[in-house]
């Protein structure tokens, strides 16, 4: 019988001291800026996420964020016609741009009540146009209750993914480099 | 000969100019953007409260509001650069005028031994 309670006890005590990992359905926005020399664009996507997080343990922080390329929006419906072409990012073959998040290493920590701020140094693999390629980042991750809000800020080459573009354009008119902004929120 | 081609292109690109220039300007004022890419604009809106204030979040982030919208009138498009192209139009065409008109005085001259 002792033998019982203090298992039941040890068992206990492991929990309390290990939260289990919670699910957490993300929403969010993405802005993507390209600044080419001749033109300016600035675009707008939707997009969805699915990460595992233990608030007291967020370094074993995984997930997978999901856009879909035919969500994206530049302002211009010629241009994003463009944009999901075969020429561009090929949204009939390839129709989700993707990360998946593999590792985390919490950079900063802060508490105040129950919110809970995390800068955390996240890798994992970026995937654009059928090509994947590891992607390393720094994200905020902000928690309250049950309710969570993950930002980040990141930049990807587009020759990195095989994205050549119409003939002249990339370096004239799209950037060679687009900068990303993700905006994601969610509950467990 | 190639003095005549040369002035060929350039009556040609001033008129194609003031074409322009007078269709965009037509659509600018007329307010029918036919021509325009119907081009929308992302705006960013930072929420305030009746003070003045940031309102924020539960994350105690200032709350940010972004879209796409609509321009009014639509840019960029010919309602927009039509204007400019009809002015540039309107110099090349003035400036061919003179010089047709000095073109024309000076062979009078020649031909009258003036």
């Amino acid at each position: 019988m002792r033998i019982w309670i203090v298992a039941l006890f040890i068992f206990c005590f492991s929990g309390i001291a290990h939260a289990a990992p919670v699910n957490v359905q993300l929403k969010g926005s993405f802005d993507f800026l390209s600044d080419a020399p001749m033109e300016k664009i600035e675009g707008l996507a939707k997009g969805t996420g699915q990460i595992s997080l233990d608030v007291d343990n967020v370094s074993q922080l995984k997930g997978t964020v999901t856009v879909p390329v035919a969500g994206m929006e530049t302002g211009n419906e010629t241009r994003d016609e463009h944009l999901r072409s075969e020429t561009w990012l090929n949204a009939s073959a390839h129709p989700n741009i993707t990360y998946v998040i593999e590792s985390a290493e919490v950079l900063n920590e802060k508490r105040k009540g129950e919110l809970g701020i995390f800068k955390l140094r996240v890798k994992g693999t970026f995937t654009l146009h059928g090509v994947s390629k590891p992607l390393e980042t720094v994200v905020t991750l902000k928690s309250k209750a049950n309710k969570y809000k993950v930002s980040a800020d990141f930049q990807i080459a587009l020759a990195d993914y095989e994205v050549v573009g119409a003939s002249g354009i990339v370096g004239s008119k799209v950037g060679k480099t687009i900068s990303i902004k993700v905006n994601m929120r969610g509950k467990s | 000969m190639r003095g005549l081609q040369s002035i060929f292109l350039v009556l040609g690109l001033t008129l194609g100019g003031a074409a322009l220039g007078i269709l965009g300007s037509w659509n600018y004022l007329m307010e029918q953007p036919l021509l325009a890419t119907k081009e929308k604009q992302k705006v960013t809106i930072n929420a305030q409260d009746e003070d003045g204030q940031p309102i924020l979040d539960e994350f105690e982030d200032p709350v940010v509001c972004q879209a796409l919208v609509p321009l009014d009138p639509p840019v960029p498009g010919l309602d927009v650069y039509g204007p400019a192209a009809g002015i540039l139009g309107g110099a090349g065409l003035a400036s061919l005028g003179i010089f047709a008109v000095l073109l024309w005085r000076s062979r009078k001259m020649v031909v009258s031994g003036d």
